[in-house]
């Protein structure tokens, strides 16, 4: 079996920061794009802000995200499927013998682009790490902590 | 700054590093797998049961408290499902989830077993594993989680009382000055000493065990991580720390930690090194990487 990847953009805030999404407390933060992909720093687990809990960094993506790449990857199935199936019809009616096929193409899903809101979350840079972080914050009421390096801010 | 807590004293910088080595420990156990979750469960109860600050607190919470974990963790509950039902009363819960966690560890009861007795849509063992910790102790991590960090924020809010600004205009110094407002001085170099005493001595142990691990992990990865540790040691020992150097060392340390942590976790067990000395090897850098300016 092939291995397709397909790549898709997801425009930033005013300030170039996504959302991510904790997978054990479900609260959102972002992060700068930039930080969050750039080659020369690596790494492979995120720490949720609030909780301070860490998993690999692809178990933090937004539901939205999660969503959009599998809308896309159910098109590719669609489209493939559509094209055999196409395949298929032409070949058999080309032999006009007693056997005909038709097929109505499977429709694609519809893809939503999103772009984030620019909302009011509290902005943080790690002392340790120097990475930024947005959250809701409250000051003297929880912890914040750094999303790349886990220590708290 | 420090504070008495249940008879003890304990400091800002400990309270830091503690949430830190805590939350990680708590997600390597959340996150077990059918190779890791015998080890994790053991390394996270002895974390628990050995760290005064934690110990201390479940003690408190659980003291005088009458409940039989059997009630709130029912076996053949459902249709011969095992169930959980999480009492109302949260003092309850904790003693509940704290003598499951005894219970599963002292009876040696191999943790894929226990898992798979539970209710789960999926056939996979590490998923059913997972959803079986998260159910299970995921409220229990939740409570010392948020008690050490309400405790942090009681010491900070502390710090800020204390710390009365003060201006002094001081010209020609040769040698320490120290200055206070109100309070108590606490001579910062001190705490700054001891941490990196504390990391080098964490490096003396670690470098010699990274030798045990040839059979396990490629040689130019341990070389890599040796590099790394050997530069932060370095860097320790200078004059002039240099903060980007640390934090450099310290990305190579952590990768090799995330890459090779499940390795680390089977090769150590029977070391004298254990991965509960990586991980406070990491905080207490990263500890000290905040401290530098």
């Amino acid at each position: 079996m092939s291995e397709v990847t397909t790549s898709f953009t997801i425009q930033g805030d005013n300030e170039g920061y996504i959302t991510f999404e904790c997978p054990y407390c479900n609260s959102e933060f972002k992060l700068q794009a930039g930080e969050f992909q750039n080659d020369d720093e690596p790494f492979s687990d995120l720490f949720c802000p609030y909780c301070g809990l860490s998993k690999d960094k692809s178990s933090f993506y937004s539901e939205e995200i999660l969503e959009k790449a599998k809308a896309l990857a159910t098109n590719y199935m669609i489209e493939q499927i559509n094209k055999s199936f196409g395949k298929m019809q032409r070949s058999v009616n080309r032999s006009k013998g007693l056997i005909k096929m038709t097929f109505k193409p499977l429709e694609k899903v519809t893809i939503k682009e999103f772009k984030e809101k620019d909302t009011s979350e509290v902005e943080f840079e790690c002392k340790a790490c120097n990475h930024h972080v947005k959250v809701l914050y409250c000051a003297g009421a929880a912890k914040i902590f750094c999303p790349y390096c886990g220590v708290d801010l | 700054m420090s504070i008495l807590w249940g008879g003890f004293m304990i400091t800002y910088r400990e309270l830091r590093e503690m949430s830190l080595v805590f939350r990680r420990l708590s997600s390597n156990f959340l996150n077990s797998t059918d190779d890791t979750a015998q080890i994790l469960i053991q390394r996270f109860k002895i974390y628990i049961d050995t760290t005064p600050f934690i110990s201390e607190l479940l003690r408190k919470t659980m003291d005088g408290v009458e409940y039989d974990f059997k009630e709130c963790f029912a076996s053949n509950a459902h249709g011969g499902w095992s169930e959980v039902r999480p009492p109302v009363d949260e003092s309850c819960h904790i003693k509940a989830m704290y003598d499951y966690m005894s219970a599963i560890i002292s009876n040696n009861a191999n943790v894929r077993g226990v898992a798979i007795s539970y209710y789960h849509s999926t056939n996979k063992f590490n998923d059913r594993i997972q959803n079986f910790l998260n159910n299970a102790f995921k409220p229990l991590i939740d409570y010392i989680n948020d008690a050490i960090s309400r405790e942090m924020i009681i010491v900070e809010e502390e710090n800020k009382k204390i710390t009365t600004p003060m201006t002094q205009n001081i010209e020609n110094v040769h040698g320490t000055v120290i200055q206070q407002g109100t309070g108590n001085i606490t001579s910062h170099t001190n705490i700054v000493n001891n941490e990196v005493q504390a990391i080098l001595d964490l490096l003396d142990r670690i470098l010699p065990s990274l030798e045990e691990l040839h059979n396990d992990i490629p040689n130019d990865v341990l070389d890599d991580v040796k590099d790394d540790l050997f530069s932060v040691n370095e860097q320790l020992k200078s004059q002039s720390p240099k903060k980007n150097r640390l934090q450099k060392a310290l990305a190579g340390i952590k990768k090799f930690m995330s890459d090779f942590s499940m390795k680390l976790a089977v090769s150590l067990a029977a070391s004298s090194v254990t991965q509960t000395d990586w991980s406070v090897l990491i905080s207490q850098i990263e500890v000290f990487i905040t401290s530098l300016k």
